[in-house]
């Protein structure tokens, strides 16, 4: 505790916390004057706003922490005053009404308790923000008795995961920025989509030092702002890029011969495999020179350590886990693989999950999903689409009840038409949020979790609760076992279980971070790599077990719209919001408030269409209302907007800024990973004369 | 004399110093005392993005204190740091069309102007200015 000089002399409380205002987790220092949050300050003893290896965490470290924009703003958010401060029940076609904390525990358990007893505990599925806090909803959904928790990673990076996972045996390989002196990324955006806080100035120091920093694109992002290059290219054609990279190393002998002989499974097939995967082929499906590909192709083999990385813009496209599988050969072509200014496998050290307690009842029912059946390498986050879908068919039965956790479904999911739809048809619906979302105006009950600080270092806002307490009270109000504990003690107990350290003695800690030490390298030669066959894999026995090619085969596939819809629509996210949820903050908006949408003057000459025209957007699932903008940082063949705009909900500074970009998908899953293909459709763009309002349509 | 250098090449417009500086003078909306803006040059694909964070560069010798009829702003011999006494200042406006640099913020609501203060509350206390702190880029600094 100490004086802050900046509220008259009055006590200041400085409690270490993390932002959670993105999944990022970023280490702050909440301040707080008279039992309020004044500020976040950062907090340079988590390396998250320093650095992602131990070296260059101690070697930054005097340069302190940093925030960005969404966690520097959080405090607007914090004390919103269109924040909700009553759990609300639906009444009639659009009315609410107010109940108390108890009377809503209690319609929420006696919709659950019926729902469970008439059609079965899996009818429940349960959807939650992965970095809320995860595990005691997953208990609550064991207890419960559904195996139908999910959470947002699927509408994340869930091809990338299994894309990565195939080929080098980590679901979340990291990159060594700062060290690269090579970095090509294709369709990854760290400089605007700042998952971490340090990744900005990694950058700066790696292209300081001298590093070449390559961006393939569809679009001129803010990291391709930074680099060397930017490649525009076609999108959903990465995978062909990537594998024709791989056919001018084989052919040129630029592999690195010693990785490739010990430490990888597949090579030969692999090279007979990109034979054929010329740049001249690569040219006609990615629209990128054959030229290019082949001078990046020998760049990349000729500089080490060079980081080769991919992440939202690729996997988020039907053939996004093959695109990333085909990514992921370069690093082993070239042996990049975890030494400094490579791609890092971590060291991960997770809070130890409780075991299933012998009271909660045996789990028998299939997912709804077909999450490790149908989608063979699914991740555990689930497959959202086909969730919604089970809504609508009833097959291969039909969900009851839908939870969802600081999660705009609505929103979020490809195809918003159809999501609504699903969520009508579903018996209860209850929403963990802190505004009326899009999700929430469907459902039949809303109940208000607290927001954007990870250590509770306030008092919440009078009927507002941690969302683990309210998932802690529903299930004791249910009287399933295992929750009659304080929250704080599983915590404890999941900690001791890792770290061998308590709640309280990691918040003594300095700054109340514990650093597991020094990162360790080239950890492979040890132990192998986290594959089936212990090896970098070119060529996956897995895949072919599952039934599928061996070899990244649709990786090279040149997507394809219906007739009549001649540009692909893609979206991206932008520095200042977070998903769909950040857009009621006032200073955010400030900031960036609306999301036109992008084309290039070639196409807008061919349409017509000047800077700032109103648009009439039309896939085969929607027609909506945009504002273009005609400039040169997007390929010719594409549109796209920022994803998050165009609430019809939320709150009033939200509302009505923008087109919500979800409109326009058709709403399916990558038939490997399960990923939502949020990044793959089609449009047709036209000048909206004479009227004006999206109630028009 | 105290100053921010900002370092264009280093810049990635990502707006911490603009939040940082919301935050920390609890500006309400409208009033901005550092905004970043950009620049698209160049022709397709071969683009370049110019990023520029402003903010008041605290001149030597401040149009904006020259220009105020009724003495609200005035630069500090001990720092150089260009101060408006908001209790002073009669919203005028005077400052706003003299600055060169376009960087005096105006408060409808108070009928005052503002601007940059380096965070001389923090200076004070031995912290840097917000935005520098805060800077994702490391592109801004500050010299004491």
């Amino acid at each position: 505790m100490k004086v802050d000089m900046k509220y008259g002399g009055r006590l200041c409380k400085v409690i270490p916390t993390c932002c959670n205002a993105c999944g990022g987790q970023t280490g702050v220092l909440a301040h707080v004057v008279d039992g309020k949050v004044v500020k976040l300050e950062p907090n340079s003893e988590n390396p998250i706003g320093v650095a992602n290896t131990y070296e260059e965490f101690i070697t930054e470290k005097p340069r302190g922490a940093r925030m960005c924009p969404k966690g520097l703003s959080a405090v607007k958010q914090l004390y919103d005053p269109g924040r909700l401060t009553k759990p609300l029940r639906r009444k009639g076609e659009k009315g609410w009404q107010e109940l108390t904390w108890e009377e809503a525990l209690d319609l929420a358990a006696e919709k659950l308790e019926k729902i469970r007893d008439v059609h079965g505990p899996e009818t429940l599925l349960w959807f939650s923000e992965d970095h809320s806090f995860t595990h005691i909803q997953q208990d609550f959904c064991r207890a419960y008795g559904t195996p139908n928790y999910m959470n947002h990673a699927n509408l994340c990076d869930v091809a990338r995961k299994a894309g990565y996972k195939l080929t080098l045996g980590d679901e979340r390989p990291i990159a060594d920025i700062a060290r690269a002196k090579y970095i090509l990324s294709f369709g990854w955006n760290p400089l605007a989509a700042t998952k971490w806080a340090y990744l900005p100035a990694a950058f700066i120091k790696a292209l300081e030092a001298g590093a070449k920093l390559v961006v393939v694109d569809p679009v001129f992002t803010a990291t391709a702002a930074k680099a060397a290059e930017w490649v525009p290219i076609r999108p959903g054609t990465d995978g062909a890029m990537a594998l024709a990279m791989g056919h001018v190393i084989v052919q040129e002998g630029l592999y690195d011969q010693e990785f490739v002989d010990n430490w990888s499974t597949g090579f030969d097939r692999y090279k007979e495999f990109v034979a054929d995967k010329t740049p001249g082929w690569a040219e006609d499906i990615t629209g990128v020179p054959a030229e290019t590909i082949v001078r990046l192709a020998r760049e990349l083999a000729g500089t080490k350590p060079a980081v080769v990385d991919t992440w939202s813009g690729v996997s988020h496209y039907s053939n996004g886990t093959e695109a990333t599988r085909a990514i992921a050969m370069l690093l082993g072509l070239t042996g990049q693989i975890d030494g400094p200014g490579m791609m890092l496998l971590p060291e991960r050290v997770q809070p130890k999950h409780r075991a299933p307690l012998a009271e909660w009842p045996k789990i028998t029912a299939p997912r709804v999903d077909g999450l490790g059946t149908k989608y063979p390498f699914a991740h555990k986050s689930g497959v959202y689409v086909e969730a919604r879908e089970a809504m609508l068919t009833g097959e291969p039965y039909q969900p009851r009840a839908a939870v969802f956790v600081f999660q705009n479904f609505v929103m979020s999911m490809p195809n918003i038409e159809k999501t609504i739809k699903a969520l009508r048809k579903m018996d209860f619906v209850m929403v963990v949020d802190p505004y009326l979302s899009e999700t929430a105006l469907e459902a039949d009950l809303v109940a208000f979790p607290s927001i954007s600080l990870r250590q509770p270092v306030v008092e919440p806002p009078e009927g507002v609760r941690p969302e683990y307490e309210l998932v802690m009270a529903l299930a004791r109000k249910l009287g399933l076992p295992g929750f009659d504990m304080s929250y704080e003690s599983l915590l404890d107990a999941e900690l001791r279980g890792s770290a061998a350290l308590g709640l309280e003695e990691v918040k003594a800690l300095p700054g109340g971070v514990w650093n597991q030490g020094p990162t360790k390298y080239y950890k492979y030669r040890e132990k192998g790599f986290a594959t089936s066959s212990g090896k970098f894999e070119f060529y996956s026995l897995k895949m072919k077990e599952a039934g599928f090619p061996p070899l990244p085969e649709t990786a090279g596939l040149k997507p394809q719209g219906p007739a009549g819809y001649p540009l692909a629509i893609i979206n991206w996210k932008c520095m200042e919001h977070t998903h769909s949820r950040t857009h009621n903050n006032p200073w955010l908006m400030e900031m960036e408030g609306s999301n036109p949408l992008f084309m290039h003057p070639w196409t807008a000459e061919e349409l017509g269409l000047q800077d700032g025209d109103l648009i009439l957007v039309e896939s085969p699932y929607a027609r909506k209302e945009a504002i273009v903008k005609v400039t040169q940082e997007i390929h010719p063949g594409a549109v796209g907007m920022t994803h998050g705009f165009g609430h019809w909900g939320l709150g009033k500074v939200a509302r009505n800024r923008g087109t919500a970009v979800n409109h326009f998908y058709e709403g399916k899953a990558d038939k490997l990973s399960g990923q939502a293909i949020i990044k793959e459709g089609w449009v047709r763009v036209s000048k909206r004369e004479g009227q004006n309002g999206q109630d028009s349509l | 004399m105290a100053r921010i250098v900002f370092n264009q090449g280093r810049c990635t417009g990502c707006r911490a110093c603009e939040g940082a500086c919301k935050q920390e003078n609890n500006l309400p909306v409208g009033v901005r005392w550092r905004v970043v803006t950009h620049n698209l040059q160049g022709q397709y694909p071969d683009l370049k993005k110019i990023y520029q964070s402003s903010a008041c560069s605290h001149c030597g010798k401040p149009k904006c204190s020259e220009a105020c009829p009724s003495g609200a702003i005035k630069k500090q011999v001990e720092n150089g740091i260009v101060l408006v006494d908001e209790a002073k200042c009669n919203g005028c406006g005077e400052c706003i069309k003299a600055c060169p640099f376009g960087v005096m913020a105006f408060d409808k609501e108070k009928q005052k102007a503002g601007k940059c203060t380096l965070c001389i509350n923090r200076l004070n206390h031995g912290l840097g200015p917000a935005c520098v702190v805060n800077c994702l880029a490391l592109a801004l600094e500050f010299k004491g």
